[in-house]
């Protein structure tokens, strides 16, 4: 199933979940075999390259334009993988954050702390609390701050820098 | 004669970073010829012309496998020693992962003259394996988070690309 065939005609909440490129399979089959959300979500999985297929729940692997997107979206639930993470927050969007801790390295749980700690994104620290973090996702992403980045401003530098 | 610099990323994160950057040097300066190694292939077909790949020094799903460390190494090692005979790059630019590693090492021994290195920035309170090994083969060094220059001593903050 891709993104386009989503039907967007009913009025459930629509939920986009990103796993990245690296995929998160406990994540994405704790979701996908949820039926409770189902009544109260639309809910769209992205499995990277994951092994496990959802059974119950639209789905896809990769989308490289997901960016233009968005908008069919109210929330997002993610992996805590900075590219992911810095290009919703950028687009002012509601995410909740799910660090991966499937992969070998566990660095995920730096970005999740430190968006948690500025309030930028909600965050669900275990893979099995995510459905009850999903029912009240409208609650837990409400008082979010807005995110202010600081534009990279050494660009002029570093073509100095590499001309000179 | 336009200018070379090697790119090398490996997929997610380091990507979106060197795309970022790589949109605003071509913004303010065209002609620069952008040379890419990367060790993914799902990124392929961003309309890039010159990307080459090599295998992922380890993979992130996978437990540490020596063999495929030192087939990766190898590998990076011989491209990088081609791409800088063949193209005269006047830069490298790093992002992570660990691919980076022969990239910058091959560089540092054929005078590339240059090493420019972005430590990946889901990173606040450690280091990354590629930045902690690059840091010592770069000449220039940017951390993304401003916590992270207490770790590294070099480092230079200038905003999140």
């Amino acid at each position: 199933m891709t993104l386009s065939s989503l039907d967007a005609s009913n009025n459930k909440t629509r939920i986009l979940v990103i796993t990245g490129t690296t995929g998160f399979d406990s994540l994405v089959k704790k979701i996908d075999e949820s039926r409770e959300l189902e009544s109260r979500y639309d809910i769209t999985l992205q499995t990277g390259e994951g092994s496990y297929q959802p059974q119950y729940k639209p789905w896809f692997d990769f989308d490289k334009s997901l960016k233009d997107k968005l908008a069919d979206y109210e929330f997002f639930i993610t992996h805590a993988g900075a590219g992911t993470i810095f290009m919703l927050l950028e687009h002012k969007k509601r995410v909740l954050v799910v660090p991966n801790t499937d992969r070998a390295d566990k660095h995920q749980v730096e970005l999740a702390n430190y968006v948690k700690s500025k309030r930028l994104c909600a965050v669900c620290e275990r893979v099995q609390d995510i459905e009850g973090a999903i029912l009240s996702i409208d609650a837990n992403t409400q008082h979010l701050q807005p995110y202010a980045k600081v534009e990279f401003n050494a660009v002029r530098e570093v073509l100095r820098y590499i001309y000179e | 004669m336009d200018i070379s610099i090697l790119l090398v990323y490996g997929e997610g994160g380091h990507h979106d970073q060197a795309m970022r950057l790589m949109k605003q040097m071509q913004s303010l300066d065209p002609t620069i010829d952008f040379i890419h190694v990367t060790d993914t292939v799902t990124m392929k077909g961003d309309s890039i012309e010159k990307i080459h790949t090599v295998p992922p020094i380890r993979h992130k799903n996978e437990s540490f496998n020596p063999l495929a460390f030192v087939n990766a190494y190898l590998k990076a090692v011989t491209l990088t020693v081609k791409l800088v005979r063949q193209h005269q790059p006047r830069a490298v630019i790093g992002f992570g992962p660990g691919i980076c590693i022969p990239v910058f090492m091959v560089c540092k021994v054929m005078r590339v003259k240059k090493r420019i290195f972005f430590e990946d920035w889901c990173r606040f309170t450690s280091k990354s394996l590629s930045g902690k090994a690059c840091s010592p083969f770069s000449t220039k060094f940017f951390v993304q988070n401003e916590s992270l220059k207490e770790l590294y001593r070099d480092a230079e903050f200038a905003g999140r690309l």
